[in-house]
């Protein structure tokens, strides 16, 4: 399955899919240290990002997101790629300044089209997101 | 974009790596969120917590930010290690820096910038006072949604870094809520017919507020209903936590924010959400932001989040006067500097700092050192600001718990040790 969409930061990179159905904001929900989700409310509580494609709604909270994305990027937990149903300012602004592949506005929703643990490829420049849905186990 | 002869100078490297690449970040940003132009910037607020090597990367060759610049509240390791033998080896999730080495050269690199070291999270109450209409880059979202619903000033949804690159080069693109286009009321809050807003005390107006961000999301809200006369400090405690639930920055309350003289004005003959919040609403926040269970013990009271208006601190010394803290208990209190030194004329830091509390220019919410503290660890922490509870709840991965409640309720926690409905 391919996904079309918009540019938000340039790159390549393929991975396993991660996909929160929660608006992210760094601070908070993103341990730099670690890579790993700190909130028990979220849906992705105590999983890691890093080395991930990870997929979210858009951004939320705090406007400290871009500097916890710096961090992670510096020891290596930022996601490989992100991709973004709606991007808003700061989740770009994390995205430009940690320097991550990513896209937004797929022609179709990739909180649906996507599934956590689904094989993806992202080309930011071109803006196609590529889907290989996982096995299913019966 | 289209930018002016002085912006494709500073994109084309004249002015060094630094003013380059925030040019260049602002640029990018600005793209995606269709901007046409730059605009000046009339006040930049950035986050003491900003990686040095960011600071250093961003500002290469430049020696002076190109617009008033301050500062936010600050975590400083050495001043927590000598006043309160605190020594922490994270904060804020690895955000905040506890290496007293790399503290001192960060700020020493800012300091040299021009950035004023006014160490808070409320600007607006030490005399940087934004006008209608000024061009605000604010790290910090409650000073964003602060300045645009009650002060009519444009602050956007800004971020650590994009509020650096516009200190640096002095320009943000124009988008978003600095557009008047984009300043509407999408989503229309009415009051409920249970609900009786003059009896309203700041955790009830947080928790309210709290709720109306998680259905508001990311888009700007007007309110209707609430008294005309509303103080300044429960405006402040309605709007802080919506961009925490959500991702709100604006908020007009029909008949006290500068744009919002009428409905008609926020509206724009446009169509609203509309929904409405009864006292069902604020009990489901409260639900949310008081997650300690009864008979919990609790060691912390944070008080400031934002940092304390003089009239807060005043109300603050008056339920203090005589009394003493719990020593089980630290009642930490957010201030800034030059509002403490008011406060010290005014005597009331004397009497908050005899009753044994805590004054700080730190953050005492989301960067709040003793929540990082290990045995911090399974705490329960009382809070009368609904950002602060939703944030040590989150940094300190759910093991603090919190209590939800007004200042009176708080303080009574603080003298002893429990917490009381």
């Amino acid at each position: 399955m391919k996904l079309k969409g918009r540019k938000v930061n340039p790159g390549m990179a393929e991975g396993e899919a991660i996909v929160t159905q929660i608006p992210f904001s760094f601070l908070g929900e993103l341990d730099p240290a670690t890579g790993k989700i700190p909130s028990p409310s979220h849906d992705l509580f105590n999983k890691s990002i890093a080395g991930r494609i990870f997929v979210c709604p858009g951004g939320k909270g705090s406007s400290a997101g871009p500097g916890v994305a710096y961090l992670a990027k510096q020891s290596g937990n930022m996601p490989k790629a992100i991709i973004v149903k709606e991007i808003e300012p700061v989740i770009a602004a994390a995205i430009i300044f940690a320097d991550i592949p990513a896209v937004d506005q797929l022609d179709q929703d990739p909180l649906q089209a996507i599934e956590t643990g689904d094989y993806v490829k992202v080309d930011a420049d071109r803006g196609i997101v590529e889907v290989i849905k996982k096995k299913r186990n019966r | 974009m289209i930018l002016t002869e002085e912006e494709k100078k500073m994109i084309g490297g004249d002015y060094g790596p630094g003013v380059q690449k925030c040019m260049k970040l602002l640029e990018q940003w600005g793209e995606l969120f269709g901007a046409e132009r730059m605009i000046r910037v009339n006040h930049v607020h950035v986050s003491t917590s900003f990686p040095t090597k960011a600071v250093i990367e961003l500002s290469e060759g430049t020696n002076r930010v190109r617009t008033l610049s301050s500062l936010h509240a600050v975590y400083d390791p050495k001043y927590w290690r000598e006043k309160f033998g605190v020594i922490l080896k994270r904060l804020g999730g690895g955000y905040g820096t506890p290496d007293e080495g790399e503290f001192e050269k960060r700020m020493s690199l800012l300091r040299k910038l021009n950035f004023l070291p006014t160490f808070t999270c409320a600007p607006y109450c030490i005399g940087i006072f934004p006008k209608p209409g000024d061009v605000l880059c604010l790290t910090g979202s409650s000073g964003q949604v602060i300045s645009n619903s009650l002060f009519g000033a444009r602050a956007g949804r800004e971020s650590v870094a994009t509020c650096f690159a516009a200190a640096i080069t002095g320009r943000t693109p124009l988008m978003g809520l600095l557009k008047k286009e984009n300043r509407f009321a999408e989503v229309l809050v009415k009051i409920g017919t249970e609900l009786d807003p003059t009896i309203l005390n700041e955790a009830d107006y947080g928790a309210l507020g709290y709720y109306i961000g998680e259905v508001a999301g990311h888009k700007n809200v007007a309110i209707e209903g609430l008294p005309e006369d509303i103080s300044f400090e429960y405006g402040r405690s309605l709007l802080s936590p919506l961009p925490v639930s959500g991702a709100c920055v604006l908020c007009h309350i029909i008949g006290v924010s500068p744009e919002a003289h009428t409905l008609e004005e926020v509206l724009g003959k446009r169509k609203p959400d509309v929904i409405t919040v009864d006292k069902k609403e604020i009990s489901s926040s409260y639900e949310k932001l008081h997650n300690a269970t009864d008979g919990r013990e609790v060691d912390m009271v944070a008080i400031g989040c934002p940092h304390l208006t003089i009239s807060e601190i005043g109300e603050l010394a008056s339920l203090l006067h005589g009394k003493k803290v719990n020593q089980n208990v630290r009642l930490v209190i957010g201030i800034s500097r030059p509002s403490y030194v008011l406060a010290k004329d005014c005597g009331y830091a004397d009497i908050i700092e005899t009753a044994g509390a805590i004054v700080v220019n730190s953050c005492v919410g989301p960067l709040n050192p003793f929540v990082f503290l290990e045995e911090g660890a399974n705490a329960g922490a009382a809070t009368n600001s609904a950002r602060a509870a939703h944030y040590i709840q989150r940094m300190s991965a759910g093991k603090t718990k919190t209590f939800y409640g007004d200042l009176r309720k708080c303080i009574k926690a603080a003298i002893n040790g429990r917490w009381e409905e």
